[in-house]
Order: C-alpha cells, then sequence, then structure tokens
C-alpha cells in the first residue's frame, strides 16, 4: 500500500477531531498483538519443555528383593543388575546414551532431604539408569525387553506427564485462539465504527464538495486514504508497545527467574505480527470509502 | 440570450406538507443579474436548492444548460455542478484549511493542476482582497472576510451560473455594498447571477431584475421596487 504517492488534496489530518481514530486502532492493535505474542510464546515452550521430557526417561532398579542379604551383597547384586541393564538395551535401535546416574550424583540429589551424611551409601535405595532417545524411539519395546531383563526394575517415561501438558497446552491454546480470533473482530468492528463515528463530523465536508461538482470515488478516496494513514499510524504504534511490553515482560521473568524458554517465532509468526498495520490500514480504508460512499448515494 | 436555468410549473413540498414553492415559472437568461427577495422562510434556500441540484422538484419542469434535470444521470451532476458556483448562507467554508486551500477546492476536485490552481487562487484573492490572508485560517478572518473567501470558491472554476444564498446576511451595509459590487463585476464578465436575499432596501439601489418569493409563489417586483 502507498501511502505517500497519491496525497490527499484534502489536508484532513490538520482536523483535530480525527485523532481519536489512531488511539482506538492503537488499543486494539495493542491487546491484539499481546495476545498472539502469548499464544506464540505458550505454544513455543510447551514444544520446548516436551521436548525436554521425551528427551529423557529413567529406569529405577529397587534393591527390595535384595533385603535379606548384607549391603556389599546387595551392592553387588543389584551393580551386576543394572549393569545386565545396561548392557541389553545399549543395543536396543533409538537409544542416544545410557548410562547409570552416579553414586555422587545421587548422593547430591538426596542430600536435601536426607543430609550430607555418610547414611546414604548404607540405605538400601534404587539405582537409576539414565536414557536419552532419540526421535521416534519405540517406548514398547523397551518397557518389554526391561520386563524380561529386570522384572522388578520400574521405567519412568513421562510419557502421562507429557500428555497431560499437551491436553492442557491444547485447552489454553484453543481459548488464546478464540479469545485472538474475538480480538482481531472487535479491532475492525472499532475500527469501522471509529471510522463511522468520525464520518459524522466530516458530514458537512462530504457535502460541500458533492456540491462543488466532486465525482463520489473521489471524494471516498480522499476520506479513504486519510483513514488509512490514520489506522497504520495507530496500529503500528499499538505493535510496538505490545512488542516492548511483551519484551519487558520477558526480562523481568528472566530476572526473576521463571520458566522462560528462549523463544524462537516461525517465520509465518512473524509475518503475521507484522501484516497487522497493514491489514488494519486496509479495513480503514474500505470502511471509509463504503462509508462515504453510503453517505453520498443518500445524496441527489 | 441563450436560457441557463427555466423553470415550468415546478413545485415543491416536503413528504406529506403543503406546497413551500408552487407554479414557479422563469427563465435565467445567459449574462444575466437577478435578486430574489422574500421574507425568511419564504422558500428563498428551498429555490436555492433546486437550482445547485441539491433538491428535486416535486412537480414540473427544471432545464439547466438545457438539460431535464430529472433525466441526468447521477454520474453526469458533478460536471453540471462544476458550472455552478454557490456562495451558501453559512458560508461552509472548512475551517481546518487555509484561505487558499478553501478557494482550491472546486479547482483541487476537478483535477487542475497545482501549478495553475496556484496561479488562479492567489490571482482572484488578490482580487478578492484577501491577498494577504492566504495563509490564515476562516476562524481567524472577520465575517466579511469569511463572506469573500466563500465568493471567491463560488467563482474561481469560472462558473456559467452564480448563485448567493444571503450573501449580505452577516455584514454591515458598507460590506454588503461592496459585496453587491463584486458580484456585478463577475457578470460583466458574462456569469449569471442570481442573489438571494430578504434585505430589498439594500436591493433597490441596484437596476437588476427584482423577484419576490411570497406565498409560495414567484412575483415579478422590478418595476414595483
Amino acid at each position: 500500500m502507498a501511502f505517500r504517492s497519491h496525497p490527499s488534496h484534502l489536508p484532513l489530518e490538520a482536523d483535530s477531531s480525527s485523532r481519536f481514530l489512531p488511539c482506538i486502532v492503537a488499543l486494539m492493535v495493542a491487546l491484539l498483538t499481546f495476545s498472539m505474542v502469548g499464544l506464540g510464546a505458550l505454544h513455543d515452550s510447551v514444544g520446548q519443555w516436551s521436548g525436554q521430557i521425551e528427551g529423557s526417561l529413567s529406569i529405577q532398579v529397587p534393591p527390595t528383593e535384595l533385603a535379606k542379604r548384607s549391603p556389599e551383597q546387595r551392592e553387588a547384586a543389584l551393580q551386576e543388575t543394572v549393569n545386565t541393564i545396561i548392557d541389553e538395551l545399549a543395543n536396543l535401535p533409538g537409544i542416544a546414551r545410557i548410562e547409570e546416574l552416579s553414586p555422587e550424583t545421587m548422593a547430591a540429589l538426596l542430600e536435601p532431604w536426607l543430609g550430607p551424611d555418610e547414611v546414604v551409601s548404607e540405605l538400601p535405595i534404587p539405582r537409576i539408569i539414565e536414557i536419552t532417545p532419540e526421535t521416534g524411539f519405540n517406548f514398547d519395546a523397551l518397557e518389554r525387553q526391561l520386563g524380561e531383563i529386570a522384572p522388578e526394575a520400574v521405567l519412568d517415561d513421562h510419557r502421562i506427564w507429557i500428555e497431560r501438558i499437551a491436553d492442557v497446552a491444547f485447552s489454553v491454546e484453543l481459548a488464546l485462539t478464540v479469545l485472538i480470533v474475538v480480538l482481531f473482530g472487535a479491532t475492525m468492528l472499532s475500527i469501522v465504527f471509529a471510522t463511522k463515528s468520525g464520518f459524522s463530523i466530516h458530514h458537512k465536508i462530504i457535502e460541500l464538495l458533492h456540491l462543488i461538482g466532486a465525482q463520489d470515488d473521489y471524494i471516498a478516496r480522499q476520506f479513504g486514504r486519510h483513514s488509512q494513514r490514520l489506522a497504520f499510524f495507530g496500529a503500528l504504534v499499538g505493535l510496538l508497545i505490545s512488542l516492548a511490553v511483551s519484551a519487558f515482560i520477558a526480562w523481568l521473568g528472566l530476572r526473576a527467574g521463571w520458566p522462560i524458554p528462549s523463544l524462537v517465532f516461525s517465520p509465518l509468526f512473524i509475518a503475521l505480527i507484522v501484516a497487522i498495520p497493514f491489514i488494519v490500514a486496509l479495513v480503514a480504508y474500505l470502511t471509509a470509502t463504503r462509508t462515504v460512499l453510503r453517505v453520498l448515494r443518500q445524496m441527489l | 440570450m441563450t436560457e441557463v436555468v427555466s423553470f415550468r410549473n415546478v413545485g415543491v413540498r416536503y413528504e406529506s406538507g403543503p406546497e413551500i414553492l408552487r407554479d414557479l415559472n422563469f427563465s435565467l437568461q445567459r449574462g444575466s443579474f437577478h435578486f430574489l427577495t422574500g421574507a425568511s422562510g419564504a422558500g428563498k434556500s428551498t429555490l436555492m436548492r433546486l437550482l445547485y441540484l441539491a433538491l428535486r422538484q416535486t412537480r414540473g419542469e427544471i432545464n439547466i444548460f438545457g438539460r431535464d434535470n430529472i433525466r441526468i444521470p447521477r454520474d453526469e451532476l458533478p460536471a453540471i455542478r462544476r458550472r455552478i458556483g454557490v456562495v451558501f448562507q453559512d458560508f461552509r467554508l472548512i475551517n481546518h484549511l487555509s484561505t487558499f486551500e478553501n478557494v482550491a477546492l472546486p479547482l483541487r476536485v476537478a483535477g487542475v493542476e497545482d501549478l495553475q490552481i496556484r496561479k488562479n487562487v492567489t490571482e482572484l484573492l488578490e482580487w478578492v482582497g484577501l491577498g494577504d490572508h492566504i495563509n490564515a485560517q476562516p476562524s481567524r478572518l472577520s465575517g466579511g472576510q469569511q463572506q469573500r473567501v466563500a465568493i471567491a470558491r463560488a467563482v474561481i472554476g469560472r462558473p456559467a451560473l452564480l448563485l448567493a444564498d444571503e450573501p449580505t446576511g452577516n455584514v454591515d451595509d458598507r460590506i454588503a455594498m461592496r459585496l453587491l459590487y463584486l458580484f456585478e463585476e463577475l457578470n460583466k464578465l458574462g456569469t449569471t447571477v442570481l442573489i438571494a436575499t430578504h434585505n430589498r432596501q439594500l436591493v433597490r439601489r441596484f437596476g437588476h431584475t427584482q423577484w419576490l418569493l411570497e406565498g409560495a409563489t414567484l412575483h415579478d417586483v422590478t418595476q414595483s421596487g
């Protein structure tokens, strides 16, 4: 859209009564953009969290079957089971890495609850084997083979959490999408109403232009371009404000230690955000020209 | 002389009310000068609206520049309106535009080049004595100056027919006389002029045709004046 290639013959921008249009547009576009960025951030965050959870699973090898043995015998038997599991499962396709959590790491993880004493090494705590699967890994095959090697071992694959997160995320994303659609509609309607109410102020000018011999299209174009400029300016301001506020909130979140992942928006999403002022300007132009033409058609 | 406008048995009523104008029969010849007088509410403005194509008669026939006004297609009306200059009773100046831009409006809507607009508007504003107020906004001008801006806007497109609705209504007698002399000057250049006014005393000082609108009908009072 060229805003300056065909300058208005009527300097309508000097008319102070028109200035409320960009304010309304800026407010509505800010709300719309803010919601869109929120949706994009949520979608991206859920994707990253799911990826992180999906990217690891663990096997617990409990010492309960060996409770009656001495600590040394128990440790030796547990270590043998762990080694067997690691050796057998390492050959499974789709496993990128498999290793046991070291006693030091276990002690460090339990330290907040049990303290730094040597007591940790004397307790019958389970051994943990961490697995990093590749994409498309067959969890059912792993579970089946683990049952054959060590029936007492427990596979914790986080799938139930992933499913729950996916359900919640889908619901929130759906709600946000509906909100965005409603906000987009409200933005367009507010542009339509703001433009129309602006024309009650300009009614006398429209009539004057009509009576001094201006063609309907000429008058409609003048007002269309005027509204287009105001709406574009308002939308641009609203967009910049919402992006600045979003960035500020993200910065506050990072400072406060919120679990905000680094957001990478898709080119389509960025194109949509950038397109907002242009869409708004187009709607304003069409609304203004149609409103003026309707007013003119009522005249002789 | 050629008829610029002719009315045959023209009547106007709003909705189901009584006729505001009835049985109007007259014509305006090219280069003629007429005064239309009558008390406030006599229907002068309604007659003017018929003439500048803002209203249609409810009966009768109006020919303007040789065209039956009812049969003129809507998209051809702007071209005909450009041949008619109108000085509105309330001036209808656009307050956020400068004097220059207000006067330039008819040329802009006609698609005249900027250079030509600048030359013509500047010359005309000098001619009506507003050369020093080119960039002033109407709200900063006196009533008489605003009136002259309205007149300049009406004549900038060199109209064949000039209509002025109560052009002396908001100014004192001295300025009113100056405005009427200005209209006479325009008339000498070939423009057909019709001035509606309730000030019959002022009109008597000029020797032009005088019509009186009374009882919804038109009377020629030139001789009796």
